[in-house]
């Protein structure tokens, strides 16, 4: 089980829990994270910090909300506090290992999902498929497209398919027409 | 002679604005600054060291780049600096940087045309050798007084930015760099109000800072709070008056690029690398 419920992101949290030494902490972006040990804080978020980085390891892309879900799951089930995951997602970031791209929801808004660095290549080559593809038919459903990505399903890959239209869609390429299907922008080149 | 390392992406100053390591000569002559902080320019040689690592995007209130981990940079103290060390170790928060994105007597932007339309081209919807059709970030209706630079097409609730690469040609043949500016910011200006880039949009945001720097306007660069870096944000005027490039962002991009060394041989003269104050080392 993950000790990151010894982790706060509030000094007094931990302060009736510390030693006569006071209590460790570390600033990650804009939030300060608490714990009672030096020891304690840095295996917590090591331990998510791994966490993050396998589960996305196991995906294309992830949503932040499905990406807390899993990451949770993988750590035992206790819930993880928002900001201390927004915290320990935004040094995985600052790292390097994983990366965020923006997509377009189905209502045509911009939403992040995380990527791992070594998936980057494959969500490419999707990407450029998904544009041959439109050009050439131009209408994609997302079953299709899941199909010539990943073959057979699995969990989460119809999401990470509609994350690579919902990409072309944010860039302005095509729009959602249903929740599983894109269409092309046409004749703007000639207008 | 003094050499130094950049990444490929790295953005150098020059007299025509600013040129990438794999996109320029070998030999160029770029902007830098001598010991007593005065702007000059030196002849400076760029080779491919046939080795990659991944860089690291530096971001400031006032620039913002990739640069290589092995990139030495000077801050507004005068310490020294590897982009490793900082992203590894240091709270970027705590850090100011001389910026420099303009010189004056700038020549024409005209030979600037390939990159800045291949910059275009790669944020475009839609690209041919002519046209590129750019989706404009938040507005949605076609602004009142247009622009000169191209034309806006209204699509359901989405706005579409036409530019033709003759106008483009045109504009900065006649030096009319105030519309190029107003045309861009139009482009990339979204719903709150600040022009929105892409990561890989960083010679846009440099040159539309350079652009706004000359015309004597002020502006600050913004990112993702916790370091969620898919995006650079440009506000003008600026809400905060910063003489200093205050540090707001740093993170290692996760695909590795090319290294390459850049070597000079004045030896009190620094050249400016993405807009900071890079230092190079004595070799033989």
């Amino acid at each position: 089980m993950w000790a990151g419920n010894l982790i706060k992101t509030r000094r007094e949290d931990v302060e009736l829990t510390a030693s006569a030494k006071g209590v460790a902490s570390i600033r990650l972006g804009g939030i300060t994270l608490w714990a009672a040990e030096e020891k304690q804080l840095a295996i917590a978020l090591k331990e998510l910090r791994t966490a993050i980085e396998e589960v996305l390891a196991s995906h294309l892309t992830v949503a932040k909300n499905v990406l807390k879900k899993l990451v949770q799951d993988r750590l035992g089930g206790a819930p993880i506090e928002d900001k201390v995951f927004s915290a320990v997602l935004g040094w995985a970031l600052r790292c390097g290992n994983i990366d965020a791209i923006v997509c377009g929801s189905k209502n045509d808004k911009p939403f992040r999902v995380f990527i791992h660095a070594s998936h980057l290549p494959q969500w490419r080559n999707a990407v450029e498929d998904a544009t041959a593809i439109l050009l050439a038919k131009h209408e994609l459903i997302v079953r299709h497209l899941e199909k010539r990505i990943f073959g057979a399903r699995a969990y989460n890959t119809w999401s990470s398919t509609a994350h690579v239209l919902g990409y072309l869609s944010y860039r302005g390429v095509a729009e959602f027409i249903q929740n599983d299907t894109c269409r092309l922008v046409e004749d703007l080149l000639q207008c | 002679m003094l050499r130094g390392v950049l990444s490929e992406n790295s953005l150098l100053l020059t007299r025509d604005g600013w040129v990438s390591c794999n996109g320029s000569k070998k030999e160029i002559t770029v902007v830098g600054v001598d010991r007593h902080g005065k702007v000059s320019e030196v002849n400076v040689t760029l080779r491919s060291l046939g080795v990659t690592s991944r860089p690291v995007f530096l971001g400031t209130s006032k620039c913002c780049g990739v640069f290589s981990p092995s990139t030495a940079i000077q801050d507004a103290s005068g310490h020294t600096w590897t982009l490793e060390h900082i992203v590894q170790d240091i709270s970027i928060g705590e850090l100011r940087f001389e910026v420099l994105l303009y010189v004056d007597k700038m020549l024409s932007r005209q030979q600037q045309i390939h990159l800045l339309w291949d910059k275009l081209c790669s944020e475009a919807a839609f690209s041919d050798d002519t046209t590129v059709v750019i989706r404009c970030r938040g507005a949605l209706k076609v602004p009142d007084n247009g622009s000169e630079l191209g034309c806006f097409i209204q699509r359901g609730e989405r706005l579409y930015f036409r530019l033709i690469k003759s106008s483009l040609e045109q504009i900065l043949k006649e030096r009319r760099e105030r519309e190029l500016m107003n045309g861009l910011t139009q482009v990339f200006r979204n719903e709150d109000g600040l022009c929105e880039f892409g990561r890989n949009d960083v010679y846009l945001a440099m040159t539309i800072g350079g652009l706004l720097t000359a015309d004597k306007k002020s502006y600050e660069l913004i990112y993702d709070s916790l370091q969620h870096t898919s995006a650079i944000y440009l506000r003008t005027p600026a809400e905060e008056t910063l003489s200093l490039g205050k540090g707001r962002c740093v993170h290692v991009i996760g695909e590795p690029y090319a290294d390459w060394e850049i070597s000079w041989s004045a030896p009190s003269w620094n050249p400016l690398c993405n807009g900071i104050v890079m230092m190079g080392s004595r070799s033989t």
